[in-house]
């Protein structure tokens, strides 16, 4: 089947992780959700005192040694010893583990990565990083598979009027806050011209009869026109 | 004798003109106006029913995907026959320049068949536009009522109609005062001159300026091309007619041209040539020896050493060995004074104006194209059928009108000695 | 043959040069003369409906263009539902594939959102953060209702050696990317300030809009191809047959100078998706670009994007040589995608 439609769910599948979105579509180029955990933190952290100044913590498959996140602690974005909690330029932002963490969830961790990338986030702001998208009021986004297997935002709409531009994800829908990478990306075909002309040969029969048919014609004109000049 | 058939009016010329041009004739020329009509047929029947059958017929087959052209080089075999007819159309005037205005009395025998040849290369010139242009119809009814004048196609179209009419005029009226044995009064032939000889170098310079000023388009984007244009175009109108006039005076019984007229229009034309090749050499030297521009520097090599589209270079090379071997032929007197050299000439201009004006003038600016690609050219048989098609109507127009220029020119100038054929 | 002054009837030289003078003078001044907003003004385009007078139906309160779209919205409904019966009678009442296409039909709405005074549209693309992907190129495709058959793709991507930016050293037919010492230049029409596709066009079918997005009238366009011999990107493309599109896949949010069916023999390119950027949404390569290096907005706006883009990081055209003045940036970002490796331990990995 050429065609494939598969909905993206309004809430992201928030299920399966904290810092994990749910597109589907296009899989490969996201996260693997198993090396993640999802306890509810308070169980095992309100009497563990941890005072975040390691770099690994195999537990959550987490190793603060590598990527792009390799200079920092725990602590510098947890405010230990409460792990749900994490810091802001100006104060905390709790985190729900376990629990839904929708799209509107994880854009208020953005605040988060503003500490330390206030540059990156101000671009942000402005819609100069990262995806764009739009909504329409009552509408919704299917993402179809397409031309060389494009996958491809289908706005459904029923008036496609006063529409709004804004961030489409959150930073940690992309960048995976403990790796700071972004996962590589598959590279479409490449890109194809107009194809040749199908085959003429009716043309070319044609062309070939109709040039000898004139030619011949002319000729015996020519030849009628000498002869006839000389007598 | 044709003037005591048909009465002095206007409408007496017109009728004088269809039962002289198809009415009367021997076998011969029926038979070659036959095999021209077939083959203009065959390229009209080609055009609409499939090339342009999407457009006319509302068709899902054909369509411009059948002709080798593509996004990247979106002008091909049609525009590159174009380019070459408009500058031979220039030479109608050129004649008429030399007969009326500087009173040359040979030049002013022929200088209606100069005409013709006008009116029968803008005929080419305008069906080869129309067979190009994807949908003729709305090109015929939204170019006149709205034009854009930043646009040199919409001047050029001005230019070319202009002449086209200017001409049919100026032979209309060259056959009705002739018929009667009359001279065509001063009164026409002032403003006439004063209105046309513009026209004449207007309609390559506004050709040459419809590319010329393409910054996309390196290769074209000197200002040099309107006089390069201009340079093979007054080469190779008089060699057209050149080698009409030695043709004619050979076949047609008492028809005579001045040996003033041969010297003259053989001085036109290797002067034109000497000045064609001067201008390759002096874009050569531009491009090969200095200019660091990468685009224009690439599309020269492609059309001067063709990497990736032989024919380019053979053609170049065809243009400069041809234009000096014609150049140095008419330097011999041997040769520039008898029949066959004049002749031999001819048709090695021609045909070296034709290598320089057609496909190597036009297609080395879309390869490479702005993009860095290399996207080949190559005629398809849909193509040649069609431009073959546009030439015979070309080539029939100026049959029917050349017949009818010969007989008035006879009765005027030579009666007596009767009809030809 | 000039030499050749002879006593002839024909009128002297001198008559001959004095009245050309007169005339080509007069030409001149009235060339010069000729104020062009004002003639443009007055020279209103004219349709044939009008020349043939078909226009009673047009009522007060409806545009010209609205008309236009509302007649081409029929016009294309009747089209789709009968694509949509060919699929249903092949496969099924019950396929899905019917039921998409019926689904597709009947959402089709032709728009003719005129320009919001005062913007003017302008894009950025972050060559840094460009990893090739052509993405952009194929979801355009879908948004804009393109030929698949004929694959015109308005957006083609380009590699360039990253160090010489040099258009004409490109390479479009990569298979791996990205690829260190390259960078990725995905070009389409550039929305110049001065296109040379609009002057050249001979029935002025090609024009720039308030808002700066250079359309096409296709109702216009005589295909003669010369504007796509004008343009200095390559942008252009024309419908070299019918154009097939399939009506499972047809985008039904259409604006009558965009994604509208095109017809045979006709131009088309980019038009920064007008059908979703005139009503405030975002362009299609914008929106499905992995990595978000494009951005788009209003230039005139100091809190838009574009302007916080020349700003903070300085922004540059192609072919700035050729004077059109292009509205599509390009910049080179503060992060890069993928991060160079040596430097992956410390910043590298912001982008």
């Amino acid at each position: 089947m050429k065609h494939v439609t598969v909905i993206r769910p309004a809430l992201a599948l928030a299920f399966i992780a904290v810092l994990l979105a749910g597109y589907i579509a296009d899989a490969s180029q996201y996260r693997d959700p198993d090396k993640y955990q999802f306890y509810p933190c308070s169980q095992c952290h309100a009497t563990m005192k941890v005072t975040g100044m390691v770099k690994k913590q195999p537990f959550h498959g987490i190793d603060l040694t590598k990527g792009a996140h390799a200079g920092l602690y725990c602590v510098n974005c947890h405010a230990a010893p409460q792990v749900d909690r994490l810091k802001t330029r100006n104060g905390y932002v709790d985190i729900a583990i376990p629990g839904l963490m929708g799209h509107e969830e994880l854009m208020k961790l953005n605040k988060v990565c503003e500490r330390c990338h206030p540059q990156t986030y101000r671009d942000y702001m402005h819609l100069a990083h990262a995806n764009k998208t739009y909504t329409c009021s009552g509408g919704s986004v299917e993402i179809v598979k397409g031309y060389k297997g494009i996958a491809y935002d289908f706005h459904v709409c029923s008036e496609y009027k006063n529409l709004a531009m804004k961030p489409a994800k959150a930073c940690v829908e992309c960048h995976d806050p403990h790796v700071g990478v972004y996962p590589a990306i598959s590279i479409m075909p490449p890109h194809s011209e107009r194809p040749a002309p199908p085959p003429e040969e009716t043309i070319a029969y044609g062309l070939i009869a109709a040039v000898t048919a004139g030619l011949a014609l002319l000729l015996t004109s020519v030849a009628l026109a000498s002869h006839t000049s000389r007598q | 004798m044709a003037a005591r058939e048909y009465g002095g009016g206007f409408v007496d010329t017109i009728k004088y003109i269809v039962s002289k041009g198809l009415l009367e004739g021997s076998r011969a020329y029926y038979m070659a106006l036959l095999g021209l009509v077939l083959m203009a047929a065959y390229g009209v029947y080609v055009w609409v029913f499939i090339q342009h059958a999407p457009v006319f017929l509302k068709s899902d087959y054909g369509g411009m995907m059948l002709t080798g052209m593509s996004d990247s080089v979106p002008w091909g075999l049609y525009i590159s026959f174009f380019i070459f007819w408009v500058g031979v159309a220039a030479a109608g005037i050129v004649f008429g320049l030399a007969g009326y205005v500087f009173g040359h009395k040979g030049f002013k025998k022929v200088a209606v068949l100069g005409e013709v040849q006008a009116v029968a290369a803008i005929v080419t010139v305008l069906s080869l536009i129309m067979v190009d242009i994807g949908r003729p119809l709305r090109a015929m009814i939204l170019m006149p009522q709205l034009p854009n004048l930043h646009s040199m196609l919409d001047w050029d179209f001005m230019v070319l109609t202009g002449y086209l009419i200017l001409n049919i005029i100026g032979f209309l009226v060259t056959v009705h005062y002739y018929r009667q044995d009359k001279p065509i009064p001063r009164k026409f032939l002032v403003p006439f001159m004063i209105i046309a000889s513009p026209f004449a170098i207007g309609i390559h310079t506004v050709t040459a300026f419809i590319s010329q000023a393409l910054v996309a388009r390196p290769y074209w984007n000197s200002p040099l091309l309107a006089p390069r244009y201009v340079a093979t175009a007054f080469a190779s109108g008089p060699a057209i007619l050149m080698l009409v006039l030695v043709l004619a005076e050979k076949y047609i019984k008492g028809f005579k041209v001045d040996d003033d007229v041969y010297r003259k229009t053989m001085l036109v034309m290797v002067g034109a040539l000497i000045i064609g090749l001067y201008f390759t050499f002096s874009e050569a030297h531009e491009v090969f020896w200095y200019t660091t521009e990468p685009l224009k520097k690439a599309q020269f090599e492609e059309a001067f050493y063709g990497y990736h589209l032989g024919y380019l270079p053979v053609m170049m090379m065809l243009w400069i060995g041809l234009g000096a071997a014609a150049v140095i032929l008419a330097l011999i007197p041997k040769v520039r004074n008898t029949w066959p050299g004049r002749l031999l000439i001819a048709v090695i201009t021609i045909i070296a104006v034709i290598n320089e004006k057609t496909m190597s003038i036009l297609v080395p600016a879309y390869i490479p194209d702005p993009l860095g690609r290399y996207i080949l050219y190559y005629p398809t048989p849909l193509e040649y059928a069609i431009t073959l098609g546009m030439h015979a109507i070309g080539i029939l127009v100026y049959l029917v009108l050349a017949k009818v220029a010969i007989e008035v020119i006879m009765t005027h100038y030579f009666r007596g000695s009767g009809a030809h054929h | 043959m000039v030499e050749d002054k002879a006593s002839g009837a024909g009128l002297t030289r001198r008559e001959l040069l004095k009245a050309m003078a007169v005339v080509g003078g007069a030409s001149t001044i009235s060339f010069i003369a000729i104020d062009r907003e004002k003639l443009r003004a007055v020279l209103k385009p004219v349709s044939l409906e009008e020349i043939l007078g078909l226009e009673a139906e047009a009522s007060a309160d409806e545009s010209e263009l609205e008309r236009k779209a509302r007649k081409k919205e029929e016009e294309i409904k009747k089209w789709c539902s009968r694509e949509a019966e060919k699929i249903c009678s092949a496969k099924g009442g019950d396929s899905p594939e019917c039921k998409e296409a019926k689904r597709r039909c009947s959402m089709v709405k032709v728009k003719a959102t005129p320009a919001k005074p005062g913007v003017r549209f302008a894009m950025a693309l972050d060559i840094n953060k460009c990893i090739g992907c052509r993405r952009c190129a194929y979801a355009c495709v879908m948004e804009n209702n393109q030929d698949r058959e004929m694959h015109i793709e308005w957006i083609k991507v380009v590699s360039v050696p990253r160090e010489e930016f040099e258009i004409l050293n490109t390479k479009l037919d990569y298979t791996k990317a990205p690829e260190k010492n390259m960078v990725y230049v995905p070009m389409a029409c550039m929305h110049c300030e001065d296109p040379p596709c609009v002057m050249v066009c001979p029935v002025r079918a090609t024009f720039k809009e308030p808002d700066g997005i250079v359309v096409i009238d296709y109702d216009r366009c005589i295909g003669c191809r010369y504007c796509i011999t004008a343009c200095p990107y390559g942008a252009r493309r024309f419908n070299w047959r019918k154009p097939t599109i399939p009506v499972t896949e047809l985008n039904p949010n259409m604006h009558i100078l965009g994604n509208v069916l095109r017809q045979p023999h006709v131009t088309e390119k980019c038009t920064w998706c007008i059908q979703r950027s005139r009503d405030g949404g975002v362009p299609a390569c914008v929106e499905v670009c992995p990595v978000g290096a494009r951005s788009f907005g209003d230039l005139n706006d100091p809190e838009s994007p574009i302007r916080r883009i020349i700003e903070e990081y300085g922004a540059f055209v192609l072919r700035p040589e050729a004077g059109t003045k292009p509205r599509f940036f390009y910049y080179f970002g503060p992060a890069r995608t993928p991060p160079r490796e040596e430097a992956s331990g410390k910043s590298g990995g912001e982008g």
